[in-house]
C-alpha cells in the first residue's frame, strides 16, 4: 500500500469544509485501497497538538518534507502558521520538486460587520502569492471545492501512479523519490541582470527603463518586463533561444528542468555563434563576386571543412570557423556590416573569458548526458552564457527579417510602378506574430524575395542570409515562419543539406527535387509550370540547395561532380 | 507496475503520448499547421479524437517550456468560461495593473491600440512563465448548439482582440464537422480561421491496427496479442465493431469500449492491472455486439439502478435514465450541467438520491466533472444520443417546452413576442414539472394577460360593431316604417308576413335551446357513468375536464385500473382484471397494449387491441405480479410505459373474501 500524504493548511474559520474534505477523502479511500493506494491526512488541529510547544520551524519542514500535497485553504484572514505553512511548503517545493500545493480561497457571502484588519493579512498574501507566480483558485463552497478538487487529484494520482511505475522519464523518476540536498538556485537572475545591462548600451529601450528603474531587480512585475525587453532586444533568433531559457527557469523543480536549461544555454551561444559566422559567409561571397579574396591555408581549411562538414559544427569548432573568418576579412580589408563582430577577434583566443565560456558550456552539455545535474550546474551554464551574449551583446543593434512575396503594382498613367515588400519581422516572441499576415512595406524597388536578411537601421544595406539561414515556410508559400539553420550537409552520401529549426531544434532537410524547371526559351510550357504553386514551392528549394552548392564552389574551388544547377 | 494501455471514453492527454497510437500522420500536419497561422481548426465527425489529437498529440510535440495550454469548455457561456481560465491562469489583469505602474512596458498592441482585457489578462499570464499561449477552444460546436447570437458577437470581438494584441497567443478550435457552417459568420471577421484546417479522419483499418497493436506492444502493457495473430485480431476487433455497416471507418468511443470489454472477459480483473492475451478466439467469443454502447450505457443504469436499490427501494432503471436525460439535448447531443441545474430540472427527485446516482455515474466514468466550467458531463458525445432515444413522450415534450420558453426569454424584453395562445395551451399542463425563473414566469402570466385582453378587445369591437349596425338598422327601419307610414294600405300585408316570420325564428331558436338542454343533460349523464370526477362538478368545470382530456398529451390522460373479483366458480382462485383508464375519444390514438407479466406467468406477454374492453386483460388464477410493465403501443409510434402494482392495489382495496 502506497501512502500518499496531505498535509491541508486553513485558519479556523474554515473548519467546517476542513471537516468536509476529510469526508471526501475517507470517500476516495474506500475506492484507491483497491489501486493500492492510501490517502493519509496530516491536519492542522493534530499537528499544533504536537509540536505544541516545541514549534520550530524545523519540525514544519520535516512535517511538510514527508508529505506529497499541500492543500492551502483560506477565507477571510490568513493565519500566521498558515502563511509560514505555505512559505514552508513552497520553500521544500523550489529544491526538491515535491509537494504538490494547491491554494484556494473561498469566494463566499460574509456579512460586511464581521469584517476586521484580518482581511489585510488575505490581501497581502494573495499579492505575495501572486508574485511568486504561484496560480490559485477560488472555491463557492464545500462541494465546489471537492469537484474541482476531485478532477485535480484524479489528474495527480495518474501521473503518481506513472512514476511508480516507472515506465516514463526515467530521469524524472529517479529524482523523484529520493532525499537530496539541492540548494536553492534563481534561475535567470544574473542572466537577465547582465544582458540588460550589456544591450542598454545598443538598445534604447532598455537603457530608458536601466535609467529610470534602478530598483527594477526588487519588483518583480519589472523583472518581468526587463526579461521581455531581453527577449524582444536581441536580434530575433537570439531571443527565441533567450525566451525559452526565461521559460525554463519559471518552472518547477525537475531533472528535466535542469537538462533543458543547460542544453538551451548551449543552444542560444551557438546560435549567436552560428549567425555571425554564417553572415560573414554570405557576406565573402558577394566580395568574391567582385573580387577574389586570397585566404591562408588556415582560413581556407576552415570554409572547406564548413561547407563539407557531414555533421553539426560544436561550439568550438564555431568558434574557430569565426576566428578565421574575421581573420580573412580584415587580411583582405572587406568591409562587414556587422562591423563589431570584427573587433571581437582578441576574445576569441584561447585562454580568454569568452573562449573560456564556450569551452565550459560544450563541457556542461556533455556532462548533462551522463551525470545527475544540479542547480550549480545551471548557474555555470548561465554565467557563461551571459559572457557570451554580453561580448555579442551588439546584435542588439540588428534586426531580422523574412521576406516573402514582393508585389510589383502600377496602375493606368503611373509614371512609375510600386514594390511591395511583404515581410515577417523576426522577433524572439515568434508566437506573437499573430495577425496571421505578413507586413507590407512600399519600396520603389525590389530586393530579392523569400529570403532571410539581417540590417541595422537602413533595410536597404543588408545581409542576406540565405541559404544559410531559412524560412521554411516562406519557401514553401504556406503562410508565417519557421526559421531555419543550416546544421551540416551529406557530403559524403546523397549531398542533401540538413537545416535546424530553431523552435525545436529539429532536422529538416533540403533536398533537390526530381522535378525539372522547363527549358527557359519554352515559354508555354514554363508559365504552365509556374502557375501551379507545387512547382513553385520545389522551385524555392531547389533554389536554396543550388545556392549552398554555388556558394560552395565560388569559396572552395571545389565543384560537386553530381550538381547541376537548375536556374 | 505494467500499465493499462486504454482510456475508455476519456480523451488522451500529454502524459498519455506514450500510449498514444495511430495518429502521427495528423498530428505531424497539426504541428506545422501551428507554425504557419494563428488560428489553426481542427474539425471532424464525433467520436473520432479530435481533442486527443490535440491535447495528447499536439501537445506532446511539444517541450513543456514552448507549451501552455488553456482548455477553453463553453460551459453556460464562452465569454464567462473563457475569462474564468484566463484568471485561474494568473491573468488577473486588473490586479496587475492596479499594482504596479510600468510605463516600460506598453500595454498596446500592434497597431498602438490599447490592449483588450483579455489580452491584458493573456499578457499577465504568458508574463508568469514565458511559455507561448495555446488557447484550446474545445467543442466549439457548443456556442451554436446552445448560445446565443450576443454571446457569439462578444467572443467574435475577443478573439478579435487577441489576433491584435501582438502577445505571444495561438488559438487551435475544435469543432465537429457537421457545424463546419456556423463558422462561415466567423470567418467574414477572421479570414485566417479557415485558412489552415485539419480534418480529423474516422479510423480506418490500417489505423485501427496501429492503435491495437501499438497498445499491446509498447513496453510496460498490460496486454499483448498472441504472437502470430497480431494483424488477425485486429482486424477482427474492427469487423466486429463495424457489424454489418458498409462503412470502412469505425468510431473511437466503440473501439475504446469494445476493448475495455475484451479485457475484462479476458482477465475479469476491474481493476484492470493482471496481464491479459488477446487471441482471435477471445474476439470471436465476444459475440455480435450490435449497438456497442447504447448496450454499454443499459448495463450500467441496470447495475447502478440494481446496486443502489437497497439505499432507495423507489430507484428502478426508469428513474435512473430520468436522472440521465438533463445531460442530453433534444437533438441527442451533451449538455453540461451543474449539480445545481440538475436539481432544478429534477424537482420531484429526492436530492441525495439524485447525488448518488451522480457519484456512481462518475465513478464508472460514464458522467465526468469538468472543473473548467464547474459543470458534470457525459464522458462522451457520442453517449448523448442512446439518453435522447430513452426518453418517454412527455419528457420530450416537457424539453421542448424548457426550450421553447427559454429562447422566447432569452431576447430582450423589447424585442420579445408573447407566447400564441396555442403555445400558452400546450405549455400549461407541465408548467408544474419544472422550475421557471421570474423572467419566465413573468413572461408567461404577461403573455395570458395579452391574450386576454387581445380577446377582451376582441369582444368590445365586436359589441361595437354590433351596435353600429344596430344604428344604422334602425336608421333603415324608420326610412322604411315612414315609406310604410306613407302606403300602409300598399304594405300592410307584407307586414304581417313579416311579423309572422320573426315569431317563427323564435320558435326555432326556443327548440335550438332546448336541444341544446338536452345535450348537456345527456353529457351529465354519460359522464356520471364514467365516475365520481365527473359528478357533482358543475358544467363549466365539466367543460374544463373535457376540454382537456381532448387536448392534452395522451401520456397524462392514462391510467391504469384494476379490479379483484372471486370466481364465478367458487374456490381460492379469483378474477384479476386489468384496464386502461383513458377518455373514451382518445381510443383510437391506440394501437395496442402490451402486459408484462413476471416469472411464474405461461404467457409472460399479453396483447390487448380491443378499445371497446378500455384494452383489458384479465386471467382467473390464484396469484399476481408484485409489478407488472405496461406498454401503452400509440399509432403515432410512441410507447407510453405504465408500472402496476397488485400489491399497491390490494393495499388500498383489501380482499373482501380474505
Amino acid at each position: 500500500m502506497k501512502t500518499i500524504r496531505i498535509f491541508i493548511a486553513s485558519s479556523s474559520e474554515l473548519k467546517e469544509d476542513r471537516d468536509q474534505f476529510r469526508n471526501f477523502i475517507s470517500q476516495q479511500n474506500d475506492f484507491l485501497h483497491k489501486k493500492g493506494l492510501y490517502l493519509e491526512l496530516v491536519q492542522w488541529e493534530n499537528f499544533l497538538d504536537a509540536i505544541s510547544d516545541s514549534r520550530l520551524q524545523n519540525e514544519y519542514n520535516e512535517a511538510i518534507r514527508n508529505c506529497d500535497i499541500v492543500l492551502c485553504l483560506f477565507f477571510t484572514k490568513v493565519g500566521k502558521y498558515t502563511a509560514e505553512e505555505f512559505d514552508t511548503a513552497y520553500q521544500v517545493f523550489k529544491e526538491k520538486g515535491k509537494p504538490r500545493i494547491w491554494t484556494y480561497f473561498k469566494n463566499a457571502q460574509i456579512n460586511t460587520g464581521s469584517i476586521t484588519d484580518e482581511i489585510n493579512t488575505l490581501l497581502a498574501f494573495k499579492k505575495k502569492i501572486g508574485d511568486l507566480g504561484h496560480f490559485y483558485t477560488e472555491y463557492t463552497n464545500i462541494d465546489n471545492l471537492i469537484n474541482q478538487y476531485r478532477f485535480q487529484l484524479d489528474k495527480f494520482l495518474a501521473i503518481y501512479e506513472e512514476e511508480i511505475s516507472s515506465w516514463k522519464d526515467p530521469i524524472a523518476n529517479k529524482k523523484g523519490g529520493q532525499e537530496s540536498q539541492v540548494e536553492q538556485v534563481f534561475f535567470n537572475e544574473e542572466l537577465t541582470k547582465r544582458l540588460l545591462e550589456a544591450i542598454s548600451k545598443h538598445n534604447k529601450k532598455a537603457a530608458d527603463f536601466l535609467g529610470a528603474n534602478s530598483d527594477w531587480a526588487e519588483n518583480p512585475q519589472l523583472v518581468r518586463t526587463a526579461k521581455r525587453i531581453i527577449i524582444n532586444g536581441y536580434v530575433g533568433v537570439i531571443g527565441v533561444q533567450i525566451r525559452k531559457l526565461m521559460s525554463i527557469g519559471e518552472e518547477p523543480f525537475s531533472a528535466s528542468k535542469l537538462t533543458r536549461y543547460i542544453e538551451n544555454c548551449q543552444l542560444a551561444a551557438k546560435r549567436s555563434l552560428q549567425l555571425i559566422s554564417y553572415s560573414l559567409i554570405s557576406t565573402l561571397w558577394d566580395h568574391h563576386l567582385e573580387k577574389k579574396p586570397e585566404f591562408s591555408p588556415m582560413q581556407k581549411e576552415a570554409i572547406v571543412k564548413f561547407f563539407k562538414n557531414a555533421a553539426e559544427e560544436d561550439l568550438m569548432g564555431l568558434l574557430e570557423l569565426m576566428e578565421n573568418l574575421i581573420t580573412a576579412f580584415k587580411d583582405n580589408k572587406l568591409g562587414f556590416l556587422i562591423s563589431e563582430s570584427l573587433e571581437i577577434l582578441p576574445q576569441l583566443q584561447e585562454g580568454t573569458a569568452f573562449y573560456q565560456a564556450c569551452e565550459q558550456l560544450m563541457e556542461l552539455q556533455k556532462s548533462a548526458k551522463g551525470k545527475e545535474l544540479s542547480g550549480k550546474d545551471c548557474l555555470d551554464a548561465e554565467e557563461n552564457l551571459a559572457v557570451i551574449l554580453g561580448d555579442l551583446s551588439f546584435l542588439a543593434e540588428y534586426r531580422m527579417i523574412s521576406i516573402n512575396e514582393i508585389d510589383f503594382n502600377q496602375q493606368r498613367n503611373d509614371e512609375e510602378g510600386l514594390y511591395l515588400h511583404n515581410y515577417t519581422f523576426l522577433v524572439g516572441e515568434s508566437h506573437a506574430n499573430n495577425t496571421g499576415q505578413s507586413n507590407v512595406r512600399r519600396e520603389s524597388s525590389p530586393v530579392i524575395s523569400h529570403a532571410v536578411i539581417l540590417f541595422k537601421d537602413n533595410y536597404r544595406k543588408n545581409i542576406n542570409l540565405d541559404p544559410f539561414i531559412i524560412d521554411y515556410n516562406g519557401l514553401a508559400l504556406t503562410g508565417g515562419s519557421k526559421i531555419c539553420f543550416y546544421s551540416y550537409c551529406n557530403t559524403y552520401d546523397d549531398g542533401n543539406l540538413n537545416f535546424k529549426f530553431i523552435e525545436d531544434n529539429s532536422n529538416v532537410v533540403i533536398k533537390k527535387s526530381n522535378n525539372p524547371k522547363p527549358d527557359e526559351e519554352d515559354l508555354n510550357a514554363l508559365n504552365k509550370w509556374l502557375s501551379k504553386k507545387e512547382n513553385r514551392k520545389d522551385m524555392n528549394f531547389d533554389k536554396v540547395y543550388s545556392l549552398f552548392y554555388h556558394a560552395k564552389k565560388t569559396l572552395t574551388g571545389i565543384e560537386e561532380e553530381t550538381t547541376e544547377d537548375l536556374f | 507496475m505494467k500499465k493499462y494501455p486504454f482510456k475508455f471514453l476519456d480523451s488522451y492527454d500529454r502524459e498519455d503520448r506514450v500510449v498514444f497510437f495511430g495518429r502521427d500522420e495528423e498530428i505531424n500536419t497539426l504541428y506545422e499547421m501551428v507554425f504557419q497561422s494563428p488560428v489553426v481548426l481542427v474539425y471532424g465527425a464525433s467520436g473520432t479524437g479530435k481533442t486527443s489529437l490535440i491535447n495528447c498529440g499536439l501537445a506532446g510535440k511539444f517541450q513543456p517550456h514552448d507549451w501552455l495550454d488553456l482548455m477553453v469548455r463553453r460551459g453556460n457561456n464562452i465569454n464567462t468560461s473563457l475569462k474564468t481560465i484566463l484568471k485561474n491562469a494568473g491573468g488577473d489583469a486588473e490586479e496587475e495593473s492596479s499594482q504596479w505602474v510600468d510605463d516600460w512596458d506598453n500595454e498596446t498592441g500592434k497597431n498602438g491600440e490599447e490592449l483588450t482585457p483579455t489580452s491584458k489578462a493573456l499578457k499577465a499570464i504568458y508574463q508568469k512563465s514565458f511559455r507561448p499561449i495555446y488557447l484550446i477552444f474545445d467543442q466549439f460546436e457548443e456556442l451554436f448548439i446552445l448560445g446565443s447570437k450576443s454571446e457569439q458577437q462578444e467572443f467574435l470581438e475577443t478573439i478579435k482582440g487577441i489576433l491584435h494584441s501582438y502577445q505571444p497567443v495561438k488559438m487551435i478550435f475544435s469543432i465537429r464537422e457537421e457545424y463546419l457552417g456556423y463558422l462561415v459568420e466567423f470567418e467574414r471577421e477572421i479570414p485566417q480561421l479557415l485558412q489552415k484546417k485539419l480534418r480529423v479522419e474516422p479510423m480506418n483499418l490500417e489505423k485501427v491496427k496501429q492503435v491495437i497493436i501499438g497498445a499491446a506492444t509498447f513496453e510496460g502493457s498490460n496486454i499483448g496479442i498472441k504472437t502470430g495473430e497480431e494483424y488477425a485480431v485486429a482486424e477482427a476487433i474492427f469487423q466486429k465493431i463495424k457489424g454489418s455497416k458498409k462503412s470502412l471507418t469505425i468510431q473511437l468511443p466503440f473501439l475504446q469500449v469494445f476493448l475495455d470489454k475484451l479485457y475484462l472477459n479476458i482477465s475479469g480483473d476491474h481493476k484492470r492491472e493482471k496481464p491479459a492475451e488477446f487471441t482471435l478466439a477471445k474476439v470471436n467469443e465476444m459475440g455480435e455486439i450490435g449497438d456497442i454502447l447504447s448496450n454499454f450505457l443499459e448495463e450500467q443504469v441496470a447495475s447502478i439502478s440494481s446496486e443502489l436499490k437497497g439505499k432507495y427501494p423507489k430507484l428502478n432503471a426508469e428513474t435512473t435514465w430520468k436522472i440521465l436525460s438533463p445531460f442530453a439535448t433534444l437533438e441527442g447531443t451533451k449538455e453540461p450541467i451543474s449539480k445545481k441545474e440538475l436539481f432544478d430540472r429534477l424537482p420531484d427527485f429526492d436530492k441525495k438520491l439524485v447525488e448518488e446516482v451522480l457519484l456512481a455515474f462518475i465513478n464508472s466514468r460514464m458522467l465526468r466533472y469538468n472543473e473548467s466550467i464547474d459543470s458534470f458531463e457525459i464522458a462522451h458525445d457520442s453517449l448523448a444520443k442512446p439518453i435522447a432515444e430513452k426518453r418517454s413522450v412527455e419528457e420530450k415534450a416537457l424539453l421542448e417546452i424548457k426550450r421553447l420558453i427559454k429562447s422566447q426569454v432569452s431576447i430582450k424584453e423589447e424585442a420579445r413576442e408573447y407566447f400564441s395562445e396555442k403555445q400558452l395551451v400546450f405549455i400549461e399542463p407541465y408548467l408544474e414539472k419544472f422550475k421557471q425563473t421570474k423572467e419566465e414566469t413573468d413572461w408567461i402570466k404577461k403573455s395570458e394577460q395579452y391574450i386576454r385582453e387581445q380577446k377582451d378587445l376582441a369582444a368590445k369591437n365586436k359589441l361595437l360593431e354590433m351596435n353600429r349596425k344596430k344604428r344604422e338598422r334602425r336608421i333603415w327601419i324608420g326610412v322604411i316604417a315612414s315609406i310604410i307610414l306613407v302606403s300602409i294600405s300598399f304594405f300592410v300585408i307584407r307586414e304581417i308576413k313579416n311579423r309572422r316570420s320573426q315569431i317563427a325564428d323564435l320558435e326555432r331558436d326556443l327548440a335550438r335551446q332546448k336541444d341544446l338542454d338536452r345535450t348537456e343533460e345527456l353529457l351529465r349523464l354519460v359522464m356520471k357513468g364514467r365516475g365520481r370526477n365527473y359528478e357533482d362538478v358543475t358544467d363549466s368545470a365539466l367543460m374544463d375536464i373535457l376540454y382537456k382530456e381532448r387536448t392534452y398529451p395522451l401520456d397524462s390522460l392514462i391510467s391504469i385500473e384494476a379490479s379483484v373479483s372471486p370466481s364465478n366458480k367458487g374456490g381460492n382462485n379469483r378474477n384479476f382484471t386489468m384496464w386502461l383508464d383513458v377518455p373514451s375519444f382518445r381510443k383510437e390514438e391506440i394501437k395496442e397494449v402490451h402486459y408484462h407479466f413476471c416469472p411464474g406467468f405461461i404467457d409472460r406477454l399479453r396483447i390487448s387491441r380491443d378499445p371497446s374492453s378500455q384494452f383489458s386483460i384479465g386471467y382467473l388464477g390464484y396469484g399476481y405480479c408484485p409489478v407488472m410493465k405496461i406498454e401503452i403501443l400509440l399509432n403515432a409510434g410512441d410507447t407510453i410505459t405504465r408500472n402496476f402494482s397488485y400489491e399497491e392495489y390490494f393495499k388500498a382495496n383489501p380482499p373482501e373474501d380474505s
